[in-house]
């Protein structure tokens, strides 16, 4: 949906309420996927979504209520029906006035040549790897996405801002004699996406993957790969670097600001402005996305705020609002981990004894505090030894500490790669080698 | 609806496709959460749309919208056409439909009290009183309390003849109260975690749990747990409640026999299975005691609908039969693929928006003859665990790892202390294996599941599955513990 049009919609939702105070959020997304295994296209799909969500404040009352449809009478009855729900509740002493016009730098994440690729195109690239691999007897699962959406918001105070974005993945799993590789590119821009790169990677990475033996499991000296640590970013995000868990005492952050809690080489920033990954210039509530420094040289220097949060801790929100009202707090979407020097080759060259991952799967929180994660690796482990790689590992399932393990990083990767996080946003990040990572179990393939 | 529906497949037919199928779906929604005080959801969201699902040269294709008219139904049944020819450029065979009777059915989830009918002033008072009461000590960081209601209408026709009305409706509660002191967080929550209880039923289910009577335990059980110890770690003997035993199999069972992932159709993604078509019929899936049924016709059941997104009526049928693994959930597409005359109504879309895939039904562990108390009395050494806090499986579903809210050490068959960071890890055949006591009809609970994650686009399905608490023998539990 195009800004005029956008706009017209949330002055016409913003001049059927007489609320005391009125926001109007409006998203539109085109989500089209070709899904493919065992060498054949399996799913093919293009979904189209609108919604319209319209917040009232009737003083210190708050009602919400949203829609799929964007005719008149859709339109009244949303405001209606949000008034219908301001009015039943308690009044809410914390509420927050909404706030007036913002400023705000738009970002690159709008590339018309992904907004329109079509079923044929997608199908062609998935041809040349399911081909490809066919050479080796190999078998590729995977998609390949191209979006695009557009998010407005208006309040009645005058503020209205409008953002677009496209998003492109490539994503293959090929499968070679039971034994599975992996690659992915995420980009805003189709054209960025290396088709070829995806396509020798994971079959790279299959047929070394075959035959894989056990190794007990143990402390061990690790090189993960980009995608591997983005779930320690995501988790973080998550976890640790909001502004509700940080204040409630919840993250490893709370009371630590200025205080050391990451190796000395450790640097995550969030920033919605990064060629790498450009993301939303305003939060749900209209205020401008700053770039912020979350560690700076392990140092902890701040975390993500609302405007609530923002007040509760007497300083400005910095624009990182989820829908409000909502459970959760506000989040960091756009994570970055700043890059280091060496290559991966350089990495696996200074591991006497270590295992190289490819990615985990199914990581999930055992302590929230202290940031114990435990998953399991997937599509591509392997042993390095004397510095080299030299045997493929069943899978193993981690059980640590992230923030532990981000004080024993020995190496940062100079490239970054750019992976979708499961709950929301995407975050950029590098290899790391760290030592002494705990591998609890492992598993029969 | 019902004619626009017809349309719909008229169009995709007149446009090329062999077979068609549209489902247009009308949901209304109420999120209601009260958090620290402060009202954190109190959504009222209406959704209508449609989708539209094509075979045209043995491919498929699916497109869908939200805007609801004649002219909307020409372009997405020609866009979902042109999406099948894509489709059809890279495939080794046509997709074939096991043959399924048409049918003209109208079905409606039964229940005693319209959610949507009581007064949203009431929920909330009731949803405060909660969160004030699990607020009252120092210690807790995080009060909850949440009700959610669905209710979907959704109008399906097929180019076979089929035409379905049917309405589910899904109302769900509970509370959580998160304790924290110096680097430790402790949390408790009824009647389950991650948004309590839901089943296919109404307001009643509300009044049923009793909350109001839960929430001082809730709240006092999270502040114990600070000062309990950490589970030490070891091979010992474990039991599970019933909502963790809910879980376990949904991880275990539950996606391992989805025939999309044991054909590899979800290996980029959510994974594939070790349950593998040579295993069916003969491995052993767990120990003579464990039966498990899939059931998408048991009242309650958040998969319990007249007729899966198939158009095929809903059934029951075995996946463990005294420990042996007889079964697979599946589609129409796949039914061959096992030598399966008719599928067994295994297929759901999340909404008109997605296409639908192959999904976890209400699978549920048959009850034992066992009551709690007799498996606690029968441990010589070992950890009652509640309540799932995290939880992770590897992508063949065989090496798991739980961790729960609560634990509570046994020692010559009597419960003990309370332990904080319980957790137990295995492999998936073994663990069941091991179980020896399968609790009774008595103890056995439906418990909803509606946050299952699934398929690319990811789809969020709901599903229930019955359980009784269990018990099972050298386990690996307090892994991290040291």
């Amino acid at each position: 949906m195009d800004r005029n049009r956008a706009e017209e919609i949330i002055h016409r939702v913003l001049s059927l309420s007489d609320a005391d105070e009125t926001e109007v959020l409006l998203s539109t997304s085109q989500d089209d996927l070709t899904r493919f295994s065992g060498n054949v296209i399996t799913q093919n799909v293009a979904r189209s979504t609108d919604r319209l969500t319209v917040k009232v404040h009737l003083g210190r009352r708050l009602g919400r209520a949203s829609t799929d449809r964007l005719d008149e009478d859709s339109l009244k009855r949303v405001v209606a029906t949000a008034k219908l729900v301001a009015s039943q509740q308690k009044e809410d002493p914390s509420l927050l006035p909404l706030p007036p016009p913002f400023t705000f730098s738009g970002t690159a994440a709008w590339f018309p040549l992904t907004a329109a690729y079509g079923p044929e195109e997608r199908a062609n690239a998935i041809s040349r790897l399911v081909r490809e691999g066919e050479k080796y007897g190999a078998t590729a699962a995977g998609i390949f996405n191209t979006a695009s959406g557009t998010m407005a918001l208006g309040n009645s105070r005058g503020l209205f801002g409008y953002h677009r974005e496209t998003r492109a993945v490539f994503s293959a799993t090929v499968e070679a004699d039971g034994a599975s590789g992996w690659a992915e590119e995420v980009h805003r821009d189709v054209a960025l996406v290396n088709e070829a790169r995806v396509i020798e990677t994971a079959i790279e990475k299959a047929l070394a993957a075959r035959h894989p033996g056990a190794i007990e499991p143990g402390e061990y000296a690790v090189v993960l790969e980009p995608a591997a640590v983005c779930d320690f970013l995501m988790f973080m995000a998550w976890e640790s670097f909001g502004g509700l868990n940080y204040l409630e005492g919840r993250s490893f952050m709370s009371g630590k600001l200025g205080q050391k809690v990451m190796g000395d080489n450790v640097t995550i920033v969030d920033d919605a402005y990064s060629a790498h990954n450009p993301g939303l210039p305003f939060d749900y509530e209209g205020s401008p996305r700053q770039r912020l420094i979350l560690v700076k040289e392990g140092l902890a220097r701040g975390v993500a705020h609302d405007r609530l949060t923002a007040a509760r801790a007497g300083i400005r929100s910095t624009g990182h609002s989820l829908p409000q009202p909502n459970t959760v707090g506000p989040l960091p979407l756009n994570l970055i981990l700043e890059p280091g020097e060496a290559t991966l080759e350089e990495m696996i060259a200074a591991t006497p004894r270590g295992i190289l991952v490819t990615h985990f799967h199914y990581t999930n929180v055992q302590d929230p505090i202290k940031l114990i994660l435990t998953g399991m690796t997937r599509d591509g482990t392997f042993l390095i030894e004397e510095g080299r790689v030299t045997r493929p590992l069943l899978n193993l399932r981690f059980t640590d500490s992230a923030v532990a393990a981000f004080n024993r990083i020995e190496m940062i990767s100079r490239d970054q790669v750019t992976s979708e996080a499961f709950f929301g946003g995407s975050f950029v990040a590098p290899a790391l080698k760290i030592s002494r990572f705990h591998f609890t179990s492992v598993s029969e393939f | 609806m019902k004619n626009f529906a017809l349309n719909a497949v008229d169009a995709a037919v007149r446009q090329g496709a062999s077979y068609a199928d549209i489902r247009i779906v009308e949901t209304l929604r109420e999120n209601l959460s009260v958090r620290n005080g402060r009202v954190s959801e109190m959504d009222l969201a209406e959704d209508l749309g449609f989708g539209v699902r094509v075979l045209v040269d043995g491919a498929w294709g699916f497109a869908s919208s939200a805007r609801v008219n004649n002219e909307e139904i020409e372009r997405v049944a020609g866009l979902a056409v042109r999406l099948a020819r894509a489709s059809a450029t890279l495939k080794r065979e046509d997709v074939r439909l096991a043959p399924e009777p048409a049918w003209r059915d109208t079905w409606i989830t039964p229940c005693v009290i319209d959610p949507f009918t009581v007064p949203l002033s009431a929920k909330m008072a009731l949803l405060h009183a909660l969160d004030e009461e699990l607020r009252r000590s120092s210690l807790i960081a995080a009060a909850v309390a949440s009700m959610s209601f669905q209710r979907k209408r959704q109008w399906m026709a097929t180019s076979e003849g089929s035409l379905i009305d049917q309405t589910t409706l899904r109302s769900g509660a509970g509370m959580a109260a998160t304790a924290v002191e110096g680097d430790d967080v402790q949390v408790r929550s009824y009647p389950s975690s991650f948004g309590g209880q839901f089943l296919s039923a109404g307001y009643e289910l509300v009044l049923g749990l009793k909350l109001t009577e839960h929430a001082t335990r809730v709240r006092e059980q999270a502040v114990e747990l600070l000062s309990a110890p950490a589970c030490p770690p070891g091979k010992r003997t474990l039991i599970l409640e019933s909502s963790q035993v809910a879980l376990q199999i949904h991880e275990s069972v539950g996606h391992a026999s989805e025939l999309d992932r044991v054909l590899g159709m979800e290996a980029n993604f959510a994974g594939t299975s070790f349950a593998t078509t040579d295993k069916l019929g003969s491995f052993q899936y767990g120990s003579p005691l464990v039966n498990l049924v899939c059931d998408n016709t048991i009242p309650g059941g958040l998969a319990t609908t007249g007729y899966d997104d198939d158009a095929v009526r809903s059934q029951r049928w075995p996946i463990v039969q005294e420990g042996r693994f007889v079964g697979y959930q599946f589609n129409r597409e796949l039914a061959h693929r096992i030598g399966a005359e008719r599928s067994v109504g295994s297929c759901r879309a999340e909404g008109w928006s997605h296409v639908p895939i192959v999904r976890n039904s209400n699978l549920c562990l048959l009850p034992g003859d066992s009551s709690l108390e007799e498996m606690i009395a029968g441990t010589d050494d070992g950890v009652y665990m509640e309540t799932n806090r995290s939880w992770s499986i590897d992508q063949k579903r065989l090496n798991f790892q739980f961790g729960c809210e609560a634990g509570w050490e046994i020692r010559n068959g009597k419960l003990g202390r309370m332990l904080k960071n319980p957790n137990y890890q295995g492999l998936t055949p073994d663990f069941w294996r091991s179980c020896d006591a399968v609790g009774d009809a008595h103890h056995w609970v439906l418990w909803g599941l509606p946050n299952c994650g699934k398929g690319q686009p990811m789809q969020v399905a709901e599903m229930s599955h019955g359980a009784g608490p269990a018990r099972f023998r050298e386990v690996m539990i307090g892994v991290g513990n040291q």
